[in-house]
């Protein structure tokens, strides 16, 4: 450790992974962003027009224009409104997962890590072959570890 | 101007002498059909690369193939656990199939299978009931706790529970939909802007001069929609897995 060589080498090791590190471009993430607006604007008009078109189908059903496609168009608005909310506070929880991923990623620059798959195996975990053997019962086994990032 | 909505139409690619009306249904082969056969054969293609020379150090196509495998495992592992160990070949599939069709689709001529609801539905459709199907055979009459969460005062079912149906009820829907309107507006989004620059280049200099600029704004469109290409395979596959996490888990 102390050979000046291997110091020189370390750092220099360093420099070299810091410069591959993904930088989260902000180009993809107003992509992404685009892309997680799009989902909840569909998901909005979507549940609307299900609930609307389940009111409509009872109603011809059961002969009661137009009552049901009535309630049934306020229970598809609400619908709408909590799937709304779900996906934004679970997008929320993702993004303040990546962040506190990220920071933690800073303060302890790890040796192994891989550029391009950080969500892969982030706990220093390395994942053997292509992730999953045939022993199911291994607990080290990397399929069975949840990470949560 | 060209019409941008011709590029959607199908069309039959074979003009056979036999009739290929099955009762109610057309079955010839279509312009759509034949796409999704180039889909699936250049995504075995690419698979097969990937694997017909298998290496501790993977050359080029492996280190692709790879890539999308650990994306996909991933993603089902992360979002169903163990328990969808079983189901991973099919997600695998889905995810080649839609990540091929898309991204085939922004080359020139190709036709885009996915900007047409019909296919989404179908496959969307075929989730839905799959996983359904997995809950229910799963936890049997206890699956109908995923309508009513927990800690829900009794007197509020009447008003959860039918929202809850109608939310479950429009997964396939959104799943469909999002796919299609993505890849739909993306392509005439293409279109008409290449219409543009087409009537701008037969008018007077100071017009050609901006066709030369939207010309340009072209560019990272066309970028951006690889990107969403990719993307909306990603998402697709990523709340496939979610819904059967909800199936297999109930919240």
């Amino acid at each position: 450790m102390s050979d000046p060589k291997f110091d020189d080498f370390k750092h220099r090791l360093e420099a070299a992974q810091n410069a591959h590190k993904p930088k989260a471009s902000k180009r993809s993430a107003s992509a992404a962003g685009m892309g997680a607006g799009m989902r909840i604007a569909i998901d909005f008009v979507v549940a609307v027009a299900v609930g609307f078109g389940i009111g409509l189908g009872l109603d011809r059903l059961l002969g009661t224009k137009p009552w049901f496609m009535l309630v049934m168009f306020a229970f598809g608005i609400a619908a709408a409104f909590r799937n709304a909310i779900r996906t934004a506070e679970k997008l929320d929880a993702e993004a303040k997962a990546r962040r506190e991923a990220e920071t933690a990623n800073q303060a302890a620059p790890d040796v192994n890590h891989l550029p391009a798959s950080a969500t892969v195996s982030e706990q220093g975990q390395k994942t053997h072959g292509l992730g999953w053997s045939d022993d199911e019962d291994d607990e080290n086994e990397p399929w069975i570890h949840e990470s949560k990032n | 101007m060209a019409d941008p909505m011709k590029q959607f139409q199908v069309s039959k690619v074979f003009d056979t002498a036999h009739p290929t009306e099955f009762g109610p249904f057309d079955l010839s082969f279509t312009n759509s059909a034949l796409a999704m056969v180039v889909v699936v054969a250049l995504a075995l293609l690419v698979m097969g690369a990937a694997a017909v020379r298998a290496a501790v150090v993977p050359g080029r196509m492996q280190a692709v193939g790879e890539m999308l495998y650990d994306m996909v495992a991933g993603m089902v592992r992360e979002n169903v656990g163990k328990e969808g160990r079983p189901y991973f070949p099919f997600f695998m599939a889905l995810f080649l199939f839609i990540l091929f069709a898309n991204v085939l689709g922004m080359f020139p001529v190709f036709f885009t299978v996915t900007s047409h609801v019909a296919l989404n539905f179908f496959i969307a459709m075929m989730i839905f009931l799959a996983v359904t199907v997995i809950g229910l055979v799963r936890h049997g009459g206890h699956f109908f706790s995923l309508f009513l969460p927990h800690g829900t005062p009794w007197y509020m079912a009447p008003i959860i529970i039918p929202i809850e149906v109608i939310s479950y009820l429009s997964r396939p829907m959104s799943l469909s939909v999002r796919l299609f309107a993505n890849m739909l507006v993306g392509h005439v989004l293409l279109k008409v802007i290449a219409g543009f620059v087409i009537s701008l280049a037969a008018g007077p200099i100071v017009l050609q001069a901006l066709g030369v600029l939207t010309f340009s704004a072209l560019l990272p469109i066309v970028a951006l929609e690889f990107l969403v290409a990719g993307l909306q395979a990603y998402i697709f596959t990523i709340l496939a897995t979610v819904y059967l996490h909800d199936a297999i888990h109930l919240h």
